[in-house]
């Protein structure tokens, strides 16, 4: 059995790892304010978690920092430069998202979805690079979607499906990514499929994710890192064990838990007490 | 979505290479192919070799005359007003991204509709036509154009406007009919069907010039529109400037539209469904589709045009009655495909 030892990128020299901040963001839609401040650093190079009960304000803050929603105030900064004002195709070569839902065009198979994600990278009429057809068929490699390339993306299973998804997010070769809710309506074994995969590209390509999870437990054992958010703030940050722990869950959920830890990995798992 | 694995149906595996290369080429011969027999077939039957060598001027007096004047007009707005419509549908569904969207239905085809009867009941001479139902459909299209500026145009609030949009102008439509000079009455009802009838060389010019403007843009936003129809929120994380996409995508379906319009009438379906046509033919969003659907689009209107010169003895059918009549069994047939698992 494998042991997880925490990802530590900042050990390997001469990796150029991508820095997101979050500055006092406020954002909302219309005229319903949902994050009030937020400042944050996602770490490089890093699995981060984005956890905490229903209406936080966890999509929000993806999309704010995917530049899907305007903040009405501060900044989402990457590499100091602030995304909202950059060109946006420029954005996209560093900074990729898979949102919660989105729309599968029928008869489409899983390479025109994947061939997609190479937009930011090619001009208006430019042909196909050997560069687009190797991005392609690496992210495809990578989520193990090979076989599926000629199958229709409707006509898949839903974890069939959520793999070819993040292999279009891949092919657009970002050091970042932000995915919003990957494992939601998949089973156990297509969630630990997904879970896996992000974290197999964070350690063997030092790829930045940053995901929001529903499952507190998943969380603690596949992200190094955690956020917790609570009505339109962030709560706390650190290490699944430094966060996670009966306190906080009284706090942010409302509900009495033990922690234990996980026989496997040693990470916290958390036990509701009943009343 | 489902998430189920075990009752899935066998694999289907596109074998969209091969289509992809032999539709449009199967599709254009068919035009050229129709395209001849429309200017062979007519009052005088012309041979076919002489018909061609009329084209360019190689032949006889009269038959130049038939051919150059009558025919050839009629044949090319034909094959150009139908490749326009077969893009300005493939646009707007794709934007829209709804298979049931077209520019009929989003009210630019009411727009010029709307000005070309105002025009003929004010007695403008049927050259000013195609400029007034022009004028008309970049007017509806400047509505949705304005409303996309403003609201950044979500899918379902467009199709609101444009029904909007096409309801007011169908009224306007009617009342104007209604009061128009009884004398004028024929021209704004065989316009309104859809004729191909005594097109002229400035059908033809309005047309190729709207062409020539429009389709390089279409094929522009093509790449833009294949990752926007996957939704908003993808497409802004792939790279692509939503807002403005939309807002041109609009802009050129409108035109493209606005153009076949001018020079032919409303002719119904074509615009909706030349794409699902190409869509089945060669797969979704690529250059491959939009071309197959210009051909389609252009398939459909010569051959209604052709019907409808033949069909009855006594008279001849505008071609827009037989593109609309085919629109019926279309919607049927695509209800008893989708309908069944």
């Amino acid at each position: 059995m494998t042991t997880l030892e925490t990802h530590d990128p900042a050990s390997r020299p001469g990796t150029a790892l991508h820095q997101v901040r979050v500055d006092g963001i406020h954002a909302g839609y219309g005229t319903d304010t949902i994050l009030n401040g937020i400042d944050l650093t996602v770490p490089a190079g890093a699995v981060t978690a984005i956890v905490g009960p229903n209406g936080c304000g966890k999509s929000t803050l993806l999309k704010t920092i995917a530049r899907v929603l305007n903040p009405t105030a501060g900044s989402v900064l990457l590499d100091g430069e602030p995304v909202h004002r950059l060109p946006t195709r420029q954005v996209a070569k560093r900074l990729g998202l898979l949102p919660q839902s989105n729309v599968v065009p029928e008869q489409l198979t899983v390479r025109d979805l994947v061939e997609r994600g190479r937009y930011p990278h090619r001009g208006i009429l430019s042909a196909w690079t050997d560069t687009d057809h190797d991005a392609v068929a690496e992210a495809l490699e990578v989520t193990g979607t090979a076989s599926l390339a000629g199958r229709y993306v409707d006509e898949l299973s839903g974890g069939q499906r959520q793999r070819a998804w993040i292999a279009m997010v891949l092919a657009q070769q970002t050091p970042v990514l932000l995915l919003d809710e990957p494992t939601t309506y998949l089973d156990l074994a297509h969630r630990l499929e997904v879970l896996r995969l992000l974290r197999r590209l964070n350690r063997d390509r030092d790829a930045t994710v940053v995901m929001v999870l529903h499952d507190l437990n998943e969380a603690c054992r596949y992200a190094d890192h955690i956020i917790t958010m609570r009505d339109g703030a962030v709560h706390a940050c650190g290490r699944p064990r430094e966060v996670v722990t009966p306190e906080l869950m009284a706090d942010v959920f409302g509900v009495a838990c033990l922690t234990v830890d996980d026989p496997v990995t040693g990470t916290p798992i958390v036990v509701p007490l009943e009343e | 979505m489902s998430t189920t694995t075990a009752t899935q149906p066998v694999a289907r595996r596109s074998t969209r290479p091969l289509a992809r290369l032999v539709a449009p080429l199967l599709l254009a011969g068919l035009v050229v192919a129709l395209g001849i027999f429309g200017l062979v077939n007519g009052t005088r039957q012309i041979p076919v070799i002489d018909a061609l060598a009329a084209t360019v001027g190689l032949a006889d007096g009269g038959t130049s005359f038939i051919v150059q004047q009558l025919r050839l007009p009629r044949v090319v707005v034909a094959i150009a007003a139908g490749a326009c419509l077969g893009a300005s549908g493939m646009l707007m569904q794709g934007l829209l991204r709804n298979p049931l969207a077209s520019p009929d239905i989003i009210g630019v085809t009411g727009g010029a509709s709307l000005t070309a009867v105002l025009a003929i009941g004010a007695g403008l001479p049927p050259l000013a036509l195609p400029f007034a139902a022009a004028f008309g459909a970049a007017s509806a299209a400047g509505v949705l154009y304005v409303f996309s500026r403003w609201t950044g145009a979500s899918s379902v609030r467009l199709i609101l406007v444009g029904i909007g949009v096409h309801a007011v102008t169908n009224a306007a439509v009617t009342l104007v009919v209604a009061r128009i000079d009884p004398g004028r009455l024929g021209a704004a009802e065989v316009w309104l069907s859809g004729s191909l009838h005594a097109r002229n060389t400035t059908h033809v010019t309005v047309v190729l010039v709207g062409a020539a403007l429009a389709l390089p843009l279409a094929y522009a936003l093509l790449r833009s529109l294949a990752t926007l129809e996957l939704g908003d929120e993808i497409a802004t994380g792939a790279g692509v400037p939503v807002r403005r996409t939309r807002t041109l995508l609009v802009v050129t379906s409108a035109l493209l539209a606005g153009v076949a319009v001018a020079v032919a009438g409303p002719l119904g379906f074509v615009a909706l469904g030349a794409p699902h046509i190409a869509r089945r033919l060669v797969g979704p969003t690529s250059p491959a589709t939009l071309t197959t659907s210009m051909l389609t689009g252009a398939l459909l209107v010569l051959a209604a045009d052709a019907l409808g010169q033949r069909l009855l003895d006594d008279a001849a059918l505008p071609a827009g009655v037989i593109t609309a009549a085919l629109g019926a069994p279309y919607l049927l047939w695509l209800l008893h495909r989708t309908g069944r698992p």
